[in-house]
């Protein structure tokens, strides 16, 4: 659901262009950041390895 | 994994468990089973998964015409408000030329809604009629759906973006209006319906053909 979120927030900036001047600080980078290395994480976890290792604890 | 056994309640069934992934064997799989890895309820097939989909779907499909109908934003500037539906927000986008933004928006609030009702109702159906064709292609299309079924928040997301960001007094405000409402509600019960539906229900006509043909 983050890369939902990011396009939102994308979609949002562009229809704010057209009401009123906005620039972009430091925290946009880094939530950009955040949703870009949290996605890369859920998509190489295998859940059935996880359990597997946790079985053989 | 192939399963030989061709009567689940006399012989030995297998259950792959939704969570961990781990293979239960069970005497009668019509029984609460709990995984023995991870505990969790296993199911040979989801309760009365057809029924609670199907309401789903039409509860959505209901909740649909209001989300269209009704403005999802009202836009308050120096004391004049417009209010945009879903439809005339993709064309404000276009008039302004924003082209891929209403592509976007288009694609997420009124293509992929209506792709994930009418897909499920399409797959609903083939398992009613027993179609005989097309398994892997239908399995695909319930995967698709399933997949997509998210990027239908990005209005809703977007809307609570605007309603907290545009806040300037008198000069100019941005509120949520009644048909964000529904289109969450249309959202969500989607989700629920391809959730509650279990896609083996596609394959059980195979099975059957398959043991008709032994």
């Amino acid at each position: 659901m983050e890369e939902v979120f990011l396009m939102a927030i994308l979609t949002a900036l562009t229809k704010l262009d057209s009401i009123a001047g906005y620039k972009i600080e430091i925290g946009f980078y880094f939530f950009l950041a955040l949703i870009i290395f949290s996605t890369a994480a859920v998509s190489v976890i295998t859940d059935s390895e996880i359990w597997e290792r946790l079985e053989n604890l | 994994m192939i399963n030989n056994n061709k009567n689940p309640q006399t012989q030995n069934s297998i259950i792959v468990c939704h969570v961990c992934q781990k293979i239960n064997y069970c005497q009668n799989p019509y029984n609460k089973i709990k995984c023995i890895r991870c505990g969790s309820s296993i199911h040979y097939r989801k309760n009365e998964s057809i029924q609670k989909t199907w309401a789903y779907l039409i509860a959505a499909l209901i909740f649909y015409i209001p989300a269209n109908i009704y403005p999802i934003m009202t836009f308050s500037a120096f004391g004049k408000t417009n209010g945009d539906t879903i439809i005339s927000g993709v064309a404000a986008f276009i008039r302004s030329g924003l082209w891929p933004l209403a592509l976007i928006v288009f694609t997420a609030s009124i293509f992929v809604p209506l792709a994930k009702i009418f897909g499920l109702m399409f797959i609903l159906c083939s398992i009613k009629y027993k179609w005989d064709f097309f398994y892997k292609e239908r399995t695909k299309l319930y995967f698709i759906v399933e997949f997509i079924g998210k990027w239908s928040m990005l209005d809703v997301f977007l809307i609570s973006l605007m309603t907290s960001i545009v806040k300037l007094g008198n000069i100019a405000e941005v509120n949520p209006g009644p048909g964000i409402t529904y289109f969450a509600l249309v959202v969500i019960l989607t989700l629920f319906a391809a959730m509650s539906f279990d896609p083996r229900l596609i394959w059980d006509n195979h099975t059957n053909t398959e043991r008709n043909n032994s």
